[in-house]
Formats: C-alpha cells, structure tokens, sequence
C-alpha cells in the first residue's frame, strides 16, 4: 500500500496523535492532496479553529458550517474548511430526535444540557464523530477528514458515543423516576444516601437541573442510541482510514505507539503514519577545502554542526523505528521540519508534496 | 539569583505548557534541582495517564500516594524528593472520605456518579485536585509542590474553575473550598505558575495568551518563563569559498536558518511578556538530572 492510495481509497480520514505534533497541518495537506487529484475534500478541526485557519493562510474565522478555500492549490478538484462547533452539533442532534416542541425547549432552557457539551469528557469527541457522519452523507464532498480532540486517552473518540448513551441512560436518573413499586422500593431506598451526597457536593439547585435535564430527556434515548450505533458503524467501516501522525520524540512516538496498539486491539488498523517535522540528514563525504580564506575555527564549527545535526538525525530515526514496524505494512511519510513555520496554502502545499511523492521519501 | 530564593518564593510552583514543549521534563527537573540544593520537594503529576515515572527511573507508575524518588544527602536526610500522582477521580473519593461520605463514595465511583457530579458542576473535578494541593501546602508536606500541570489550554480553565464555582454553588462546602483556593491562587507567595514553550509561533503565541488570560482572569503571579529547546552555538560563518552543494554548508545554513527564526521568536516573546526567562537547550539525553543541572545553570544567571 502507497500513501497515495490510502487516500485515494478513503471516505473518510482520521488524524490522530497527540497534542502539538501538527495534527491539525497533517490534516490540511491530507485535504490539499486529494484536492489536486480531483477529491471534494472537506478537512474539519475540533481543536482551535484558528489553527487550521492560520495553516491555510485564510484570514476568515472558521464556522460550523463548510467553507470553501479558493486556491489554485486545490485544483482541479475543491477544498473546503470547518471549525467542529460541538454544543451547536449536539443541539441540532437534540432537535432531530425530540419528540415534540415542548420538549425541545425544556432540554435546550437546561442548564446541565450545556453544561454536558463543554464537560463531560468524550461529549466533543462524539459530536466530531456526528458532524463526521453528517459530512460523509452530504454530497458536496466525498472525503472528509478531521483531526482527533486532543484528549490523552486515544480510544475516547471510538468509544464517545457509547459513552454518551450510557450517561443519557443514567441508573441515578432511572431510579429516580421510576414510580417506587413492589420490589423497586428497597433499590430507591437504598440510592437516597447517594442523591444526598451528590447534593451536598455540588448543591441542591445543580442537582434539580440534572434531574429536570433526565426527565425532559427521557424518550429521546432509543433514537440517540440508534443514530450513535450508525455513527460507530462509519468510524469502523473500511473506508474510514486512521492515520497516525508523530514527531520524531520519545514522549510524541511512545504516544502514538500507544494508539497504535489501541486501534489494533478494536480491530481497526492504522492505515498510515506520518513523522512530523523530522530533521534533514547531510551529506558528509569530504569536501575539497582549498586552505586560505575560512579560518580553521569557523571550519571546525561547521564540521562540528553538521556532526550534531547528523546525529540528531540519527536519533530521531531510531526513536521512530519501533513504530514503523509497529504500524508495518502501512506506508510511512516523512515530513522534514522545515525552516519556517507552516502558515500558508504555498507551504501546506509542500507538505502536501511530501506526503504525496515516493521520491522525496525514499532516503526518509 | 541565589538557588534558594529562587525555589523558595512560593511553596507551590504549576508548571503549564502546550503539548509537545516539553512540560514533564522540564517539571521532573525542576523537582530535582530544588532537591538537589537541599529543599524537600514534592512533585505531583495531574494527568490520568502516568507519564513522569520515567524521568525519575520510577519502576511503576505513581500513585495517589506519595513514592520516594530519591534523598540527595541521604545522611542529614536533606534534599528529598517524593512524587505522586493526583487524579480528579482519586481528589474526589478522598474529598468525600474526609467528609464523611466514605461508605457511598466507593458506590458513587462504581455507578459513574462522578460524571453526573462533573456535568453538573463543571470545574468540581479540577477544584478538588486544586483543593488537595492546596491541603498538601496547609500540611507542611514539602518546601516546595512542584505541579506538573495540565496543557496549556487547559490549565486556564483549570485555575479559572474556583472563582466560577465560587459564583454558581452559594454556600456549602464547595463555596468554602472555592473561596480557599482562591486566596491560595492570588497569593503569589504561596503559589506560582511556570509556562513552558519551545522558540516558534504557535506555542508562543499559546504562551503569550495564556499569561495574559492567567494574570487577568485569575490573578496569578508568572514565575520565569521557561524556553525550551533552544540550539547554543549562535550563527555559523559560512565562507563563500566553501562548496555551496556540500553537506557541510548545508547544514550550516539549515542551522543558521533555524537559529535566525528561534531568535526572531525569542525576541517577539520579550517583547510580548515582560517576564525573565530560562533558556534549556536541545538535550541529547532527556534525565532529570541533566535538565535540574542545566535549570540550576540558568537560575543562577537570572537577574
């Protein structure tokens, strides 16, 4: 398998790894790529818009709704950009699974509903996988890719939905409302030391919001649990594509070594790895030195510098090698840390060229 | 600047810093150079997933309670170093321990209760981690808590939780907790923040707006800010004689080339924040004891 053909072959493309190894520029060139063999790309960021914005050269401020990137970079097929804006993704969820009106206003006046969007973990995890699947159905585009929530646990993202059902489904909540009868008493009974504690800890107000939130929600959860086992369904299926992007560092690779084993142990494989900002090696045969002008000490420095560049070449290199064969048969990109940071559609273009061309990768 | 002082102007120090600048490390050093002057130091991990035990050749990961690390003078018993680790979870079942809720607190934790209780109090999670720290400085522990903090974005929002708390839960013993670790906050001589950030754009544009948003909005004191990664040898000189194609003088200029934009950057961060700096180079072997020699190095010439 070539890189080329991971995106050739990909509905859906999904970039993990941890914080600060350039997921997000990783994701732009993806998009750029299959732009310039024809694709209707859409690429999505969950962390700062602004980075995806800045990666692209753009001075707009990026939405929840598609924007399209006008650059010759993209020809001949199209571009276009998004900001994952995840309570505006989970509202719209809420209104398409309400049953009535009524409904709809008493969860959206709740104040633990917005709460749950910034706080509960793996809540902006499963609304990227909900606006993941939105996008696969519309037909503007026909590859969608996205960078992963920058969250430390790397199965957070495949797990999200279920883990948002489970909350929805509550047992406090189930027990709570259930009508006490016959055998159900001693359960009730035997949760109130619990309510109790939950009150005292966070107050009496917050816990009728909570409540209030369970009771309105209730009725909604078979169609939440229904749309969220399509959602997993996509994020499992062979034509969504994981792939892996590191910096060449001991913290970054054992990361990505990590999520690695995870996606295997789901059954998913990692399509590709990309290694993010590696440093060049040189050359260093012997050059003809005519003695004279450079002074021994500005030589010897160099020499000196080209040694420890080499080195650190070396280095990283071998901090890698472990994770290549880790990920072995899945085709592995280098991409060079290049002099200036990469801050437009000219220089995503040649990471996009890196990613793309066997030749520029043969040495590594 | 004396050592001592140094390690000494607050008893805690949370150490902050975007994904990838190196935070850990820089964290693990800085515990082991105060203890290596003879402080006795706690270093404390906040993340769920262990990371630091490494850096200190920990055998397993830490844990809620403390391990030791190492005695520097094993003799006088001076200079020594303990870790652990301080999740929201294990904050949480030790808070509801101590305030006589133990036997429901093991159900709570089983049923998933926690995340009921953290979506309906945002921020409870990180204000009990802050609230056992904060209990930690009352015990004496240490001379000095080193926190190995959340990631930058995070650690706003993080020290933000208690004055937001503060206002939505009235009374209680959450207000009182949010209320201590308040004046805890905004008391520069018991707690600090040290950020962290490799010389490039987007982490020192992050660094940049998160000291600002922590000094408006929460009313911390910065201590020195700390440059990560930096290379030592300046500019090189490149004769025009030499072979332009040779690797040589192609990896003089690729160094030239990175060092103009570290200092381009390192210079648009003074001129940003007006914060001392520790400038640590690129280390060929990432052990606490190399980065808490090299940190020592640099604290001795801060003004």
């Amino acid at each position: 398998m070539i890189f080329k053909q991971v995106i050739d072959e990909s509905e859906v493309i999904i970039c993990c790894g941890s914080g600060g190894v350039g997921k997000t520029t990783a994701a732009a060139a993806i998009g750029i790529a299959a732009a310039r063999t024809g694709r209707k790309v859409i690429v999505v960021t969950i962390d700062p818009a602004k980075r995806l914005a800045d990666a692209l050269g753009l001075n707009v401020v990026l939405g929840n709704e598609p924007h399209r990137i006008d650059s010759a970079h993209a020809d001949p097929g199209e571009l276009w950009a998004m900001m994952l804006d995840t309570q505006a993704t989970f509202n719209q969820v809420v209104r398409t699974h309400s049953a009535n009106s009524a409904q709809l206003d008493r969860i959206m006046a709740n104040r633990f509903f917005h709460n749950i969007s910034k706080n509960l973990s793996g809540t902006q995890d499963y609304m990227a996988a909900e606006k993941l699947f939105q996008l696969h159905g519309d037909t503007r585009f026909n590859l969608v890719v996205i960078d992963t929530p920058p969250t430390r646990d790397a199965l957070n993202f495949l797990d999200a939905p279920g883990r948002l059902i489970r909350f929805l489904d509550h047992r406090l909540y189930r027990f709570l409302l259930t009508p006490a009868r016959g055998g159900l008493k001693v359960v009730v009974a035997a949760m109130q030391p619990i309510v109790r504690a939950i009150a005292r800890i966070v107050g009496a107000q917050a816990l009728d919001d909570a409540l209030a939130f369970f009771r309105a929600f209730e009725g909604m959860d078979e169609g939440f649990r229904q749309r969220a086992s399509e959602v997993v369904t996509l994020l499992r299926s062979p034509t969504t594509s994981y792939v892996v992007v590191t910096s060449p560092n001991l913290e970054t690779v054992t990361e990505a070594n990590y999520f690695v084993s995870k996606l295997r142990e789901e059954g998913l494989s990692t399509a590709a790895l990309i290694v993010n900002r590696i440093q060049p090696s040189f050359d260093t045969a012997i050059v003809d030195q005519t003695p004279g002008p450079s002074s021994d000490l500005d030589l010897l420095a160099l020499q000196r510098n080209l040694q420890q560049l080499n080195e650190r070449a070396r280095k990283q290199k071998t901090c890698v090698e472990k994770l290549i064969s880790h990920v072995s048969p899945a085709p592995v990109r280098f991409v060079p840390l290049l002099a200036h940071d990469v801050a437009s559609t000219d220089s995503l273009g040649i990471v996009a060229l890196h990613l793309m061309s066997d030749a520029a990768n043969s040495e590594g | 600047m004396d050592q001592l002082t140094f390690f000494t102007a607050s008893r805690i120090l949370i150490v902050a810093g975007k994904g990838g600048v190196g935070k850990t490390t820089v964290s693990a050093g800085l515990a082991m150079a105060a203890a290596q002057i003879g402080l006795s130091v706690l270093f404390v991990e906040l993340d769920e997933k262990p990371s630091s035990e490494r850096f200190f050749a920990c055998p397993t990961p830490l844990g809620y309670d403390s391990t030791e690390i190492a005695v520097i003078d094993p003799q006088s018993g001076t200079g020594q170093l303990r870790a652990r680790r301080i999740t929201a979870q294990a904050a949480l079942s030790d808070y509801l321990d101590t305030h006589g809720l133990g036997r429901v607190s093991r159900r709570l934790m089983k049923s998933g209760i926690a995340d009921i209780i953290a979506t309906a109090a945002p921020g409870i999670d990180d204000l009990l981690v802050l609230g056992k720290i904060k209990a930690l400085d009352i015990e004496n522990v240490a001379d000095l808590i080193v926190v190995d903090g959340p990631a930058a974005g995070h650690a706003i929002s993080m020290l933000m939780a208690p004055r937001a708390l503060h206002q939505t839960v009235s009374g209680g013993p959450i207000h009182q907790q949010a209320e201590e670790i308040l004046g805890l906050l905004g008391d520069g001589s018991r707690c600090q923040v040290m950020l962290v950030t490799i010389a490039e754009t987007t982490p020192i544009n992050e660094l940049v707006e998160t000291a600002y948003a922590l000094e408006e909005e929460v009313g911390v004191q910065l201590a020195p800010l700390v440059i990560n990664c930096v290379e030592e040898q300046g500019l090189l000189n490149i004769h025009e004689s030499l072979n332009p194609q040779s690797g040589l003088v192609q990896a003089g200029q690729f160094h030239n080339s990175r060092v103009t934009s570290q200092l381009h950057e390192i210079i648009r961060l003074s001129q940003s924040i007006p914060l001392p700096t520790l400038t640590l180079p690129i280390l060929s072997e990432i052990h606490c004891d190399v980065i808490s020699a090299a940190l020592l190095n640099q604290i001795r010439l801060l003004p």
